[in-house]
């Protein structure tokens, strides 16, 4: 038994070094990052004045995806010349910028000058000696990503590589395309949003003991989420289940409340940070072929880290918005919106705007992704022995409640640690028979555990402890302990992953194996098309 | 383009009202240009009515009386042919996705009679919503 726990226990521990190492490497500096369907052909890049220019050849039709997550700058532009993508940009004092290619893949990275600084390259077609060239995916591996990249950077004075200036005037007087819309659509671009924090367990897989850790995590939960479960369940049966959670209040009433109220109305917070949930599992083993339906209700009562409360963002978007708001009046008061150049000027607004706000949802991040809160929940659910949809009855319900220590004034712990206090009751749960196939019988549970998380907001690793009182029909009460080891990580926005290892320890029914469970959880809105004409419906003169 | 907003000439100066919906963070610019041609006393098209924010500081909705001129006498005649412009900044706290929505209304005596000009939809992190109404003046 412990060599098999041994070897999950030895695959997870090199996942999570893998997962840590990456993490390290995105979260060292800020980046803007080009991705293409296809190899790019190459790249150049150059300085004129005080901006810097990457311009990426020709990935117009092949070009996928791109992430803008970028730092340490300011007044981005990203425009389109023929077939060319244009990204350009002002550098803050102190930073320096490296271009970096790995086949299909455009990096900028933005750092401190305390790396050796290099004049402004130009690569372009064939002839690359490292700069931009196309490599065959099969030729790079990560750790080939670029390193002998060009770097550029405000503060080395004239470019030197006097043999591309013409390509450089060409692109100075390049006209971004009309609007960020537009920009996207030619390109394929997708600004990836970086601050979206992690989506909380499902309410309803909580009663049906399908969550992959038992400590139950709180969070404010989204407007949406959706998650997906394949793996054992607490009785060692293999499920594969699907729930489905809203906010009511928000779907419903979102549009009568405001940042302020929420910020008022303690129970304006409370209702949007109530979820509900719908979940449905299918045994599909040959002890349990059963479905089960559960109903959840989620509240968070108090949440430290809930960004729509957080006044040191609300600071933050203030003071970087200045200069954008000042240049929008200008323009508005000066040239107005019937002005030719105005969807163009209202592009690069809204690029600058997210640019900036998104550097105060990165610093907002990483201090409210293990911030301490409250949250309660309930759910009834239902089971189908047979699996056929006229057989179900009542499953019991089950009660539950978490709080969540940030650490809050604790230097060094703080910044990645929160600990999680947890407890559960469970009534009723129809348990299948380990040996008679179909056959079920009652059972009450009590679970009372702690968890901790360490990491970061993208990547955290946890470790719980859980004390279980068990009672079953005839039998006296069965106390036990299970122990957890958990990865949670940010695998794209708003979608996350979630894995656990375990095994129980001490059990009556000499039942203590091991189990390993992963789920997909992601969160969404509404979809809701604009009904009014937006910019790029207005008239041009 | 948002549809014309008819004054009427015999009443009260107009207010201009903008609200918002949704949990999200708004800054929004409403100015009022002149004709093309035409320049305000100060010697610039447009004249800014509103520049602000909604927030967890500031609720909305938020209005403003729209004078002729910056001394503040009447004649509505003069706002023929002008255009209320509006420009809007959504934030989603934190980031994310979310729902948004900017109405801006034109209202004599408690009447709208400019829209509700109504922009709303999905919000990814960040958006930017600009329209324009011109004033008729019957």
């Amino acid at each position: 038994m412990k060599r098999k726990l041994i070897r999950p226990l030895c695959l997870l521990a090199v996942v999570l070094c893998s997962f840590g190492l990456v993490t390290a490497q995105v979260t060292s500096q800020s980046r803007i990052r080009v991705t293409a369907e296809a190899a790019i052909t190459g790249y150049r890049s150059y300085r004129q004045g005080d901006r810097l220019y990457v311009i990426i050849l020709s990935p117009v039709s092949a070009a996928t995806d791109t992430s803008l997550q970028a730092g340490g700058f300011e007044d981005l532009q990203v425009s389109q010349q023929g077939q060319d993508l244009s990204i350009s940009f002002r550098l803050e004092p102190g930073k320096s910028a490296a271009v970096q290619q790995k086949a299909n893949v455009i990096e900028i990275a933005i750092q401190g000058s305390t790396q050796p600084q290099v004049a402004a390259t130009d690569f372009s077609g064939s002839d690359l000696v490292g700069g931009g060239q196309a490599r065959n995916e099969a030729e790079s591996s990560a750790s080939e990503l670029r390193s002998d990249a060009s770097l550029v950077t405000p503060a080395s004075g004239t470019t030197t590589n006097s043999g591309t200036s013409g390509t450089r005037s060409d692109a100075a007087v390049a006209t971004p395309i009309s609007n960020t819309d537009e920009i996207q659509k030619k390109n394929k671009l997708t600004v990836v949003n970086d601050e979206d924090l992690a989506v909380p367990e499902s309410p309803a897989f909580t009663v049906l003991g399908l969550t992959p850790q038992t400590v139950i995590r709180p969070a404010t939960p989204k407007e949406f989420v959706s998650s997906l479960l394949n793996g054992l369940d607490e009785h060692g049966n293999v499920q594969t289940g699907l729930a489905f959670d809203a906010v009511p209040f928000l779907v419903f009433g979102g549009d009568t409340i405001s940042l302020y109220d929420y910020n008022h109305s303690y129970l304006t917070r409370v209702l949007s940070r109530t979820q509900t949930s719908f979940a449905t599992t299918k045994g599909t083993g040959d002890k349990d072929k059963s479905v089960r339906l559960a109903l959840g209700l989620h509240m968070t009562l108090w949440d430290r880290g809930d960004p729509r409360t957080d006044k040191e963002l609300f600071k933050c978007y203030d003071r970087v918005e200045q200069q954008i708001n000042k240049d929008v009046v200008d323009f508005m008061i000066n040239k107005g919106v019937k002005d030719p150049g105005f969807a163009s000027f209202l592009a690069e607004q809204k690029t600058r705007f997210k640019t900036v706000t998104d550097q105060c949802d990165v610093e907002a991040r990483e201090r409210n992704w293990k911030s301490s809160a409250i949250v309660i929940g309930a759910a009834p659910s239902w089971i189908s022995p047979t699996g056929t949809s006229d057989n179900f009855r009542w499953n019991g319900g089950g009660v539950w409640a978490s709080l969540a220590y940030g650490f809050d004034g604790l230097t060094g712990l703080q910044r990645n640690s929160q600990l999680i206090f947890h407890a559960r009751f469970r009534s009723n749960e129809q348990v299948p028979y380990p040996d008679h196939a179909g056959n079920f019988f009652t059972q009450k549970s009590s679970f009372v555990g702690s968890r901790l998380r360490l990491g970061d907001p993208d990547t955290n690793l946890s470790f719980e402890g859980v004390y279980i009182r068990l009672k079953r029909p005839g039998q006296a009460w069965d106390n036990s302990y299970r122990f957890l080891a958990g990865l949670e990580r940010r695998v794209a926005q708003n979608i996350w992953f979630q894995l656990s290892v375990g095994k129980d320890s001490g059990r009556g029914d000499g039942n203590n194996k091991a189990f390993i469970k992963g789920t997909f959880n992601w969160g969404f809105v509404r979809k809701n098309d604009p009904v009014s004409p937006s910019v790029a419906d207005l008239p041009k003169p | 383009m948002a549809d014309n907003t008819t004054l009427s000439a015999a009443g009260p100066r107009p207010v201009v009202t903008i609200s918002s919906g949704h949990p999200q963070r708004y800054s929004f610019t409403v100015v009022l240009h002149k004709p093309h041609g035409q320049l305000w006393p100060d010697g610039k098209p447009g004249k800014l009515l509103m520049n602000g924010r909604f927030d967890e500081q500031h609720q909305p909705p938020q209005s403003i009386t729209v004078a002729a001129d910056p001394a503040g006498t009447m004649d509505l005649a003069d706002l023929a042919g002008c255009s209320l412009q509006w420009v809007v900044f959504v934030k989603v706290p934190g980031g994310g996705k979310g729902q948004f929505r900017v109405t801006v209304d034109v209202r004599q005596n408690g009447q709208i009679v400019g829209g509700p000009f109504t922009n709303e939809g999905v919000v990814d992190d960040t958006e930017a919503i600009a329209d324009f109404s011109d004033f008729d003046v019957s």
